[in-house]
């Protein structure tokens, strides 16, 4: 337990793990508490020190008053300076996302490098958060006051309406913690707290950050952080969890905590390709147009993380295959299955789909477990190509076209990396765009090559 | 731009606004008809949206999920399928040959096929208004057609097409700079400021930035509608219609957002694309008592070849596909009807190396050293003509998208002819690439755009429209796009698409004076 020194001016925390890495500040949602996270952080091991937060009004700082984005920034802050930590996470869900982001203006604003970066789940955006009036006053009406019938109400709000997925002990222990609430904090967000606007002073944040959105959330899915959230974070990944809606670490346990341990893990380790500097110099120069050069930093981040489209085993198969079908042996491979598995979870697809073969996704589960059943991933080169092959025995039969799709799909991520196109010299990039002082090619003939035009550099992301 | 209100009645809807759609517009408004196009695709703005990537560029292409059968299935989306405000067009290619004339009636010479129920000198006038309109850049005499003049002087050669000039010259077969609908030097239509020339930045198919160089519907018709009066609502998906008891189209049923709204008006255009068109009337249960919406779908014969050159050639570099040939629309030694084009070939590489994953069937550090030797290599490839079968056809599936409209489903097997013609097609540039100097040379077999599905003819028995674009079953209801046509025809579709719309667009004035 964490030791409150001042009632009124520190929050109620509670700290588990003994490692030697940066902590992570775990906070809630509207009506939550540290509790939300007791069975995200046992999936996170012992070695992973955490600090779970109660909001005030909220929990165990139900008596704590401050109410407004700014004082409960405050309270955050001052409770994390009582908590001397050197190296730290924000984890923020739904209402304490946007605490998270204005607190993380501070810490930017005065060059503090203790915060490493943030997770945002499912978070409420530093502008007004678009709630339709009739929701907020039903929400308002339903548990602004105590009153008879407050469990079942209350039980609604977690489950929305059943419609969630959550094992019926956590509904239970979830409930009785929205019950313990402060209906004063209640109210405060829902009338105030939820419309602040932060947008202005929030502006664009530097430090990494992992939104996590629930596919299925309606409210703040994952279009909305792309249109709301995403705007505000210069440098920032989305992750969409299948299956699920807005309270992930109840909904979801395994998939939240392997997200938070990917991205800490990432992000301490920095294992991305290595692209050569002249490239690097290429895509900073006034030969791209700042869309393109957008697109390409946003790649060199790495794919947009996907959880629980592909089981371990399914994930772990593609894996193996990527690296037969595309080899790299570059100390940074780019992860061209993470790329693959980001697009089978947008469900974007391309536009069409072999007759013999079902939807993008389940071809993909379907294959992926063919392989499986053989073993692949623990099967020598030899072997594996030898599956491969047999894939693609029958012409035209749906197993030779899912190949054919694994093929393609790798080879799009793989020929669209930078790393790729340094790789080759590629000059496609540099063309500019309308705006540019330069624009496009004046010497096309074969061997004419303009000065500025990059040489191949077969060691970009050199293969065995 | 002028709006109008959902519950009065707008003289005509278009739907789409591609290349079928766009010409109409603009001649319908300029009448002076109150007109509404309703677009499923987003409005963009290229210079602030458009990137030189090919994957941020995929929201150009229809992403609708359609499903292909048959023996030689052919690939949508990107392949052949855009949307938009100014529909496919917002990444063609621009190559703009026109029909030869002995194609449009392959049925009276060959007794294959179908003839058009019009002539090349029904066409011949909108040929030389889209080309003027456009600012088509050609050469100054064009080998194939002595009569023929384009308005402006042609695009810079790349470096594919130079080798492709060298090994035709040495194999007997005639090129010229190709027609191409992007402005070689700063060109001036009504509507729209100042198109300015083609930098040859190679991205033709992933939308032009460059202020306009290449004839998107964005930058030469559209604006011309804009300025005339038309309204485009951008984001409206057409699934359904409302009739009156006669059976005339009395308004038309959109998805926007979250909402279906109703645009009432006297008159449809329905330009849709030769998927979506026949999909929304079999869907409606419209204008099909010939049997005819769906039938004859038809791809041509796109078979590419590729080699490795001992020159750098950057194929990325220069506008994509500078030069023709027309030698081959009537092969001499050949064993099949009809006959292709062929075309000068620069692929950007994320597209290239898709289909040497897919279509050459490479992987594994084969692969890898292949796509490492991008800047060597470069390719030609065809463009064919396609019979149409029974066999081929559109139907709806029983799978539906997000708002529960059937996804179509495209059976679609090359025939003897087409196999044939194909192989005729490798040959012969195989033999120009060797003659060129490449090596590791293989074929690409593809197909490519879509045709047919809403055929026109003289007779309501077997076709869907007129000679003009008009229903036979429901006289206020007109198509234009890809669709009406009853044969695939060697040239690249689009110009022959524009030429029709301008006639239907008159056509419709005419009869509703
Ligand atoms: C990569 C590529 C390169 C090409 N290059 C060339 C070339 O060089 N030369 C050439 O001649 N042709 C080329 N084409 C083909 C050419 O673009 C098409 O033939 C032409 O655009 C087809 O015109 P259309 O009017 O039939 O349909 P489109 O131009 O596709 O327009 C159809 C429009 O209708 C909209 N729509 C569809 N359904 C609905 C609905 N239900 N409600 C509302 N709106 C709807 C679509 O969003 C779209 O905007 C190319 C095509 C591609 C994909
Ligand atoms: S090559 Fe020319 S026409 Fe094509 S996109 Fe580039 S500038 Fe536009």
């Amino acid at each position: 337990m964490f030791e409150q020194n001042d009632r009124r001016r520190t929050l109620h925390g509670v700290e588990e793990g003994t490692g030697p890495g940066p902590v992570l500040v775990l906070m809630h949602f509207l009506g939550g508490s540290t509790r939300e996270w007791d069975e995200v952080v046992p999936l996170l091991g012992h070695q992973v020190r955490t600090l779970r937060l109660d909001l005030p009004g909220f929990g165990d700082s139900a008596a704590v008053p401050g109410y407004s984005v700014e004082s409960m920034a405050d309270l955050v802050d001052t409770t994390l300076r009582a908590a001397d930590l050197d190296r730290f996470f924000l984890v923020g869900h739904s209402m304490s996302g946007k605490v998270a982001m204005v607190l993380a203006r501070r810490f930017e604003d005065a060059g503090d490098s203790r915060l490493l970066g943030m997770v945002l789940v499912a978070p409420s955006p530093p502008s007004p958060e678009p709630i339709p009036a009739d929701k907020r006053s039903s929400m308002i009406e339903a548990l602004g006051s105590e009153r008879e019938g407050d469990w079942h109400r209350a039980r609604n709000y977690i489950t929305k309406n059943e419609e969630r997925d959550i094992p019926s002990p956590v509904v239970e222990r979830a409930v009785s913690e929205v019950l313990k609430m402060n209906r004063a904090a209640w109210l405060a967000w829902l009338t105030d707290g939820s419309k602040e606007d932060w947008s202005e002073r929030v502006g664009i944040l530097r430090l990494p950050v992992l939104v996590i959105a629930g596919e299925l959330d309606r409210s703040l899915g994952p279009d909305q952080q792309k249109a709301v959230t995403l705007p505000h974070l210069g440098n920032a990944h989305l992750a969409i969890v299948a299956g699920c809606s807005h309270l992930i670490p109840i909904e979801r346990p395994e998939q939240m905590a392997a997200l938070l341990s990917k991205f800490t893990q990432d992000l301490l380790s920095s294992d991305r390709p290595t692209i050569p500097t002249e490239y690097l110099d290429l895509i900073a120069s006034d030969r791209l147009s700042s869309q393109t050069r957008e697109v390409l930093e946003e790649r060199m981040r790495g794919p947009q993380w996907a959880s629980g489209f592909l089981t371990a085993n399914q994930e772990r198969t593609l894996r193996a295959a990527a690296m037969r079908i595309i080899p790299q042996s570059a100390s940074h491979p780019i992860d061209l299955a993470g790329f693959v598995i980001a697009t089978l979870a947008s469900g974007k697809g391309n536009g069409w789909r072999y007759a013999v073969l079902p939807a993008d996704l389940t071809a993909y589960r379907q294959g992926l477990d063919w392989l499986a059943a053989q073993n692949f991933a623990n099967l020598s080169p030899e072997q594996q190509d030898a599956c491969l092959r047999e894939l693609s025995r029958v012409p035209g039969s749906p197993s030779a076209r899912w190949f054919e799709e694994l093929r393609g799909d790798l080879t799009d991520a793989y020929m669209a990396h930078p790393a790729t196109l340094a790789r080759i010299g590629y000059s496609g990039i540099g063309v500019g765009g309308a705006h540019t002082p330069h624009q496009g090619f004046v010497l096309l003939e074969p061997n004419q090559q303009e000065a500025w035009e990059p040489a191949p550099h077969p060691e970009a992301s050199s293969t065995s | 731009m002028k709006t109008y209100e959902n519950e009065s009645t707008v003289d005509v809807v278009v739907i789409g606004t591609g290349a079928g759609a766009a010409p109409v517009l603009a001649k319908l408004a300029e009448a002076g008809l109150s007109v509404v196009a309703l677009e499923a695709g987003r409005w963009w703005d290229p210079a602030k949206e458009f990137s030189a990537d090919e994957v941020a560029m995929g929201d150009l292409y229809w992403l609708g999920e359609r499903i292909s059968a048959g023996e030689t299935p052919t690939a949508f989306g990107g392949n052949n399928s855009g949307t938009g405000v100014g529909g496919s067009m917002l990444h063609w290619g621009a190559f703009v040959p026109r029909a030869d004339p002995r194609d449009l009636k392959l049925r009276t010479d060959t007794g294959l096929g179908e003839d058009f129920p019009l002539s090349y000198e029904d066409l011949l006038p909108y040929y030389e208004e889209v080309e003027r309109f456009l600012g088509v850049a050609g050469p100054a005499v064009y080998p194939w057609d002595a009569q023929r003049r384009y308005p402006l002087r042609p695009i810079a050669l790349n470096a594919p097409a130079i080798v492709m000039r060298k090994g035709y010259e040495a194999i007997g077969v005639r090129t010229s700079e190709a027609p191409i609908a992007a402005v070689s030097e700063p060109y001036t239509q009504p509507g729209y400021p100042t198109r300015q020339p083609c930098v040859g930045c190679g991205f033709c198919h992933q939308g032009c930035v460059f202020n306009g160089a290449k004839a998107s519907m964005d930058v030469t018709y559209l604006p011309r509608a804009l300025a005339a009066g038309v309204e485009i609502r951008p984001h409206s998906f057409v699934h359904s219609f409302e009739r009156n008891d006669r059976g005339d189209l009395t308004a038309v049923i959109y998805r926007n957002g979250e909402a279906d709204l109703r645009q009432r008006c006297k008159a449809v255009f329905l330009c849709a694309g030769a998927v979506e068109t026949p999909r929304l009337l079999l869907h409606a249960g419209l204008a099909n008592s010939s049997g005819q919406v769906g039938r004859n779908f038809m791809a041509h014969v796109a078979t590419q070849v590729w080699g490795t050159f001992p020159e750098e050639m950057r194929m990325n570099k220069g506008f994509p596909a500078s030069l023709i040939s027309e030698d081959t629309l009537r092969p001499k030694d050949a064993d099949f009807a009809a006959g292709y084009l062929t075309q000068s070939l620069g692929v950007v590489p994320v597209t290239f190396a898709r289909q040497v994953a897919r279509g050459r069937g490479l992987w594994g550090q084969s692969l890898v050293d292949y796509l490492d030797r991008y800047n060597h290599l470069a390719g030609v490839g065809a463009n064919g003509d396609c019979l149409p079968y029974p066999g081929n056809f559109l139907e709806l599936s029983d799978e539906v998208d997000a708002l529960g409209v059937p996804k179509p489903r495209i059976n679609f097997s090359y025939g003897e002819n087409e196999q044939r013609m194909s192989e005729h097609s490798a040959k012969m540039m195989t033999a120009a690439w060797k003659a060129a100097g490449a090596t590791d040379i293989w074929t690409f077999e593809r197909s490519a755009h879509t045709i047919g599905t809403c055929r026109m003819g003289v007779r309501p028995a077997d076709s869907v429209v007129d000679p003009w674009g008009r229903s036979h079953d429901l006289p206020n209801l007109w198509i234009s796009d890809n669709s009406t046509f009853p044969a695939a025809l060697a040239a690249n579709p689009a110009l022959t698409i524009m030429a029709l719309a301008l006639r239907s667009a008159d056509r419709f004035l005419e009869v509703n004076r």
